[in-house]
């Protein structure tokens, strides 16, 4: 591919439909985002009214989906995309039902903030917040990439999934140090345990999304390769 | 007004109107003209009239009216007519046909309303054809059988002269199919045989043996011929055994030999019926008949025989020619400034007056070609021309290069029409440009090279100045088309109805009696051309239809 | 009506730069097409897989019916047309002075964008070009026909009428006759230049359903304005722009990574 910046459509409406979805995956995509922020800053207030607010957000999120998944089909059906189209059609439906996923995470989390047990697990929680921003900062730049269509920052960014999971692990060894220390305090970790579980998710998913913007913008599917496969593919 | 000029109304009806007034004209031509020729064998009633002229003098007159004007008063006067008391402005005059040839010198006579005593129509007044001289019209009284004059009255001399007629007609018509086919087969033979001795003369060939053989052929035809001679002579003497006795308009006994009547009719109480079919007989006749005194009466066989005979070898020949030579240009020339000035000189062919055709035809078909071809083999003919004189072939070949343009054209124009498709279609399975002309373009092009053909018999069959100078003739002895070997006979002059117009009504001894037959003729020349043209467009509808276009 | 087949599904496995001689039904190499002022085809070299479906797509006059016309050497017939190159059929230039043309013809076969039957009758359309070839033996025509007709998927349509008027059937009908007209003769090739561009859309699938058909027998190079067809139906697909070949590969690449801007431009709408 020589150059993405292609030219516009000789049918307009083409190129306003595809505009135009691409304008709601961005907008479904702030939606999560904002939804995984006030999660992170519910968890880490053990604020339950955000938490509710999380929570009943999530049809929003759940209905766009189903929207921007059906202009997918009316496009395809209409237009018969061929190519890049073909690709940023499939992409998108494909990066909406990752955001979907993200989505439910956020109420996985949110519903942790509700338990009042883990008050007297701050230290925890702190740790999850440290996460939860990480994620959070991963998807916001995801994001990014996806309206830009940026290969190479969807290539770091792909690398990136691997510093949350390190950080999940060390979570994970965090707890189960709790849990041996104070084994009462097993059923309050193991919610806590379900939320960092939730974030780590999150930066799956956004692999997943990267690995999608990658494949709309060199046509390659670097699903379950090697890096030094997928670096390989980017450059040819 | 502005309003209805824009409307697009006046244009209508003036493009309406041009429509209009060519069939009109069409349609007038066609009904004037078989009106006049048709109306022409209506058996008319025979009057008598009585007469006295200024000075006097009765006389009868008997005939039928053939034509009526009025005149003025003033006219007559001033040309020395007297009259015994002035008829008013205009005076009416008849043109009465009255027959009997022989007698009165004229058989046409104007009469003038004031002279006329008396008109009536006697109902025992009989018309009678004869094959010389005209009609005879008169009363007849007596019927005189080998010598012997029968004893009968009123209707039984009808019916007894009809009975003779007919017998004597039979005799003629058998004497005349003797004298034409037998001994005209045998003074075809023997006119061969002098042609042969003359060839082995020439030829340096002429042996004593070949000599005898000739001589002895030659006395065997000439037994044969005195034979039927002598059956011939007798034939007619039987058919002349019989004679009626006529009284004409002077009241005279005239005796009429049957073997010259054709047949006599009582026109006055014939019924409508009669009339009819009396009517149906003489289109008929006119049609299978010989002509006779000058081409005057009778028919036009030969005419219609010959011009469509003539047009048909024209086509013959035309179609091939023009086909194969549209074809060369249209699909083999290179596209360039010569072809398209060969295809300017063949349009403009067409431009040039049919006359210089005829010049062209007399010059080098007929002289050139024509007296080649008798030097190389017909040379025991000279110095009598065989084909170095006008004759049937080169008035084709003359009318084929006159009409070669039109076949030219449409043929062209059928070939471009065919969609380049079917060729490439053709040519993709493998056949060669000449398989695919001839097995697919040509067959597509047929309606287009049916119309250009169309077109050629429409024109040709109306030409008649360049014939004049290439093979037609006011009477010709034989048709083209006979039973002696090689029975085409393309060196023989012919007859064309066009000609035929333009001899019986400007050249003819009698213009007044010519005159409806000059419509009849034209009449029946349009008719002949009418059909050529409907077969061969039911020709090309049928094939329209079988190649019908690639359009959907 | 379609189902999943693996052997449908899969991509090609031929290298096309490198095909084997086996596998190669016909080679370009190289070729220049000059018209008197222009000039239409510019080195274009390609090899056409045997028994394959080879597509060409691109715009109006990119010369990709000038290509295929090239390989029966119907531009012949155009006036002032000069080819410099080789098209290769077996290894022998199909340009050399000692090809006979008309053999040539009945080894490489073609359908054209209107259905153009013959005047004549369905059974006298389809054995056509056997009797050109002097073959009058009413059995063996018989066999050809119904064969032939068989090939095309219309005997079922015509049996009963095949002494009438080839004019009398649809458009897509017609176009199924001259397939068999073209496959009567046995070609090893046959060229389809836009052969449904003048059909309805059902008719349409019916050709397309054909041509999967007749590559189980015959090398079939298409030539097509619908990109969608040549996705459709064929297995390698050529893109042609402004008289170059662009570029050239199987169509699962074409229709979805496709390797070159023009093409990618060309493919998805955004030519012009």
């Amino acid at each position: 591919m020589e150059n993405m910046n292609l030219s516009k459509h000789i049918s307009g409406q083409f190129t306003a439909e595809l505009d135009d979805i691409r304008n709601r995956v961005l907008a479904m995509g702030g939606l999560v985002e904002r939804q995984l922020e006030q999660a992170i800053d519910a968890l880490s207030a053990l604020d339950a009214e955000l938490a509710q607010r999380v929570i009943d957000g999530d049809h929003k999120v759940n209905g766009m989906e189903v929207s921007i998944d059906e202009e997918c089909t009316r496009i395809i059906a209409k237009r018969q995309p061929a190519a890049s189209d073909l690709r940023l059609i499939i992409a998108i439906s494909k990066s909406i039902a990752d955001l979907e996923r993200i989505g439910d995470a956020c109420v996985r989390i949110a519903k942790a903030a509700l338990d009042k047990r883990l008050n007297n697990q701050q230290p925890l929680l702190v740790s999850i917040e440290n996460m939860g921003r990480h994620a959070t900062r991963m998807l916001h730049a995801t994001l990014d990439a996806l309206a830009r269509m940026d290969a190479d920052s969807a290539l770091e960014l792909h690398k990136e999934d691997a510093k949350l999971d390190r950080e999940y692990e060390g979570i994970i060894r965090q707890l189960m140090t709790y849990m041996m220390e104070d084994p009462r305090s097993i059923p309050d970790i193991l919610d806590v345990l379900w939320a960092a579980r939730a974030v780590e998710r999150v930066g799956d998913r956004c692999k997943n999304i990267c690995e999608y913007i990658i494949y709309y913008v060199k046509g390659k599917d670097v699903r379950h390769t090697s890096y030094e496969d997928m670096e390989k593919d980017m450059k040819g | 007004m502005g309003k209805w000029v824009k409307s697009g109304s006046p244009w209508i009806w003036m493009t309406g109107g041009a429509v209009s007034i060519s069939l009109i004209a069409v349609l007038g031509l066609l009904l004037l003209i078989a009106w006049r020729g048709l109306s022409y064998f209506w058996p008319a009633d025979l009057y008598q009239w009585e007469l006295e002229d200024s000075s006097g003098v009765r006389s009868t007159l008997i005939g039928e009216i053939y034509d009526r004007e009025e005149v003025p008063t003033e006219r007559l006067i001033a040309a020395g007519h007297v009259f015994k008391e002035h008829p008013g402005e205009f005076v009416s005059r008849y043109l009465v046909k009255t027959g009997n040839r022989e007698f009165v010198g004229l058989d046409f006579r104007w009469i003038l309303a004031t002279d006329i005593i008396s008109r009536s129509v006697p109902s025992d007044v009989a018309m009678i054809e004869r094959a010389k001289n005209g009609n005879f019209y008169g009363y007849p009284v007596a019927v005189i059988e080998d010598g012997k004059r029968l004893d009968l009255v009123n209707d039984a001399i009808e019916s007894s002269l009809e009975e003779h007629i007919e017998r004597a007609v039979a005799l003629s018509d058998k004497a005349l199919k003797l004298q034409k086919q037998d001994i005209g087969a045998i003074n075809y033979s023997i006119e061969r045989l002098r042609l042969k001795e003359r060839r082995y003369e020439l030829d340096g060939e002429l042996t004593d043996s070949r000599k005898l053989e000739l001589v002895a052929s030659k006395e065997a035809l000439q037994k044969d011929y005195l034979v039927l001679e002598k059956e011939l002579f007798t034939l007619r003497d039987e058919a002349a055994r019989d004679s009626v006795i006529v009284r004409d308009m002077r009241g005279i006994e005239v005796e009429l030999k049957l073997d010259s009547v054709l047949d006599v009719t009582y026109v006055n109480h014939l019924s409508l019926l009669g009339k009819v079919s009396h009517w149906f007989v003489g289109i008929g006749r006119f049609m299978i008949d010989d002509p006779r005194e000058a081409n005057t009466e009778g028919g036009v066989f030969p005419a219609i025989f010959g011009t469509v005979f003539m047009v048909m070898l024209m086509a013959v020949i035309v179609t091939p020619f023009g086909v194969v030579a549209a074809i060369y240009l249209h699909e083999y020339a290179r596209k360039g400034p010569i072809t398209k000035m060969i295809r300017i000189a063949v349009i403009n062919l067409a431009g040039v007056p049919s006359i210089v055709y005829g010049v062209f035809g007399l010059g080098f078909f007929v002289y050139m070609m024509g007296g080649s071809i008798d030097q190389l083999f017909y040379a025991e003919a000279l110095p009598a021309p065989t084909f170095g004189s006008p004759g049937v072939i080169w008035s084709a070949l003359t009318l084929a290069i006159l009409t070669l343009p039109v076949v030219i054209v449409s043929t062209e124009e059928g070939l471009s029409r065919i969609p380049s498709a079917v060729r490439q279609g053709s040519l993709a399975l493998g056949a060669t440009k000449a398989e695919t002309l001839w097995r697919i373009v040509i067959p597509m092009a047929s309606p287009a090279i049916m119309t250009g053909l169309i077109l050629a018999v429409a024109r040709a069959a109306g030409e008649v100045a360049p014939l004049m100078l290439v093979g037609v003739v006011k009477l010709a002895p034989t048709l083209p088309l006979d039973l002696n070997f090689p029975f085409v006979h393309l060196e023989r002059k012919f007859m064309h109805l066009g000609f035929h117009i333009y001899d019986v009504g400007f050249q003819s001894p009698n213009v007044e009696a010519a005159r409806p037959l000059v419509y009849a003729t034209s009449f029946l020349l349009v008719t002949v051309i009418v059909a050529l043209n409907l077969t061969a467009i039911s020709v090309r509808n049928h094939l329209r239809e079988k190649y019908r276009s690639l359009e959907h | 009506m379609i189902s999943i087949d693996s052997t449908a599904m899969k991509t090609s496995n031929f290298d096309l730069a490198n095909l084997s001689q086996n596998d190669t039904a016909l080679e370009i190499c190289n070729l220049d097409l000059r018209y008197a002022d222009k000039q239409a085809l510019f080195n274009v070299s390609m090899k056409i897989p045997k028994k394959q479906v080879t597509a060409f797509i691109g715009p109006s006059g990119c010369g990709k019916s000038t290509l295929l016309r090239c390989i029966n050497r119907m531009n012949d017939l155009v006036d002032n047309c000069y080819i410099d190159g080789e098209i290769l059929l077996h290894g022998q230039n199909i340009y050399d002075k000692k090809i006979d043309v008309a053999a040539l013809r009945r080894n490489v076969g073609m359908v054209f964008q209107r259905p153009n039957p013959f005047p004549k009758s369905i059974y006298e359309n389809v054995v056509y070009g056997l009797r050109l070839q002097g073959i009058n033996n009413r059995r063996d025509l018989d066999e050809a026909a119904e064969r032939s007709l068989r090939g095309a998927a219309i005997w079922d349509e015509v049996k009963d009428r095949l002494h009438d008027n080839a004019f009398g059937l649809s458009g897509g009908q017609q176009q199924r006759l001259v397939i068999a007209r073209a496959i009567a003769i046995e070609p090893e090739v046959l060229l389809l230049d836009e052969p449904t561009s003048a059909l309805d859309p059902i008719s349409t699938l019916t050709i397309e359903e054909l041509i999967t058909e007749l590559k189980t027998k015959y090398t079939v190079v298409i030539v097509t304005h619908n990109m969608q067809q040549a996705a459709r139906v064929s297995d390698q697909t050529a893109f042609m722009y402004m008289g170059e070949l662009v570029e050239y590969a199987d169509t699962n690449t074409i229709f979805t990574t496709p390797k070159k801007r023009k093409t990618e431009d060309y493919i998805t709408g955004r030519y012009g």
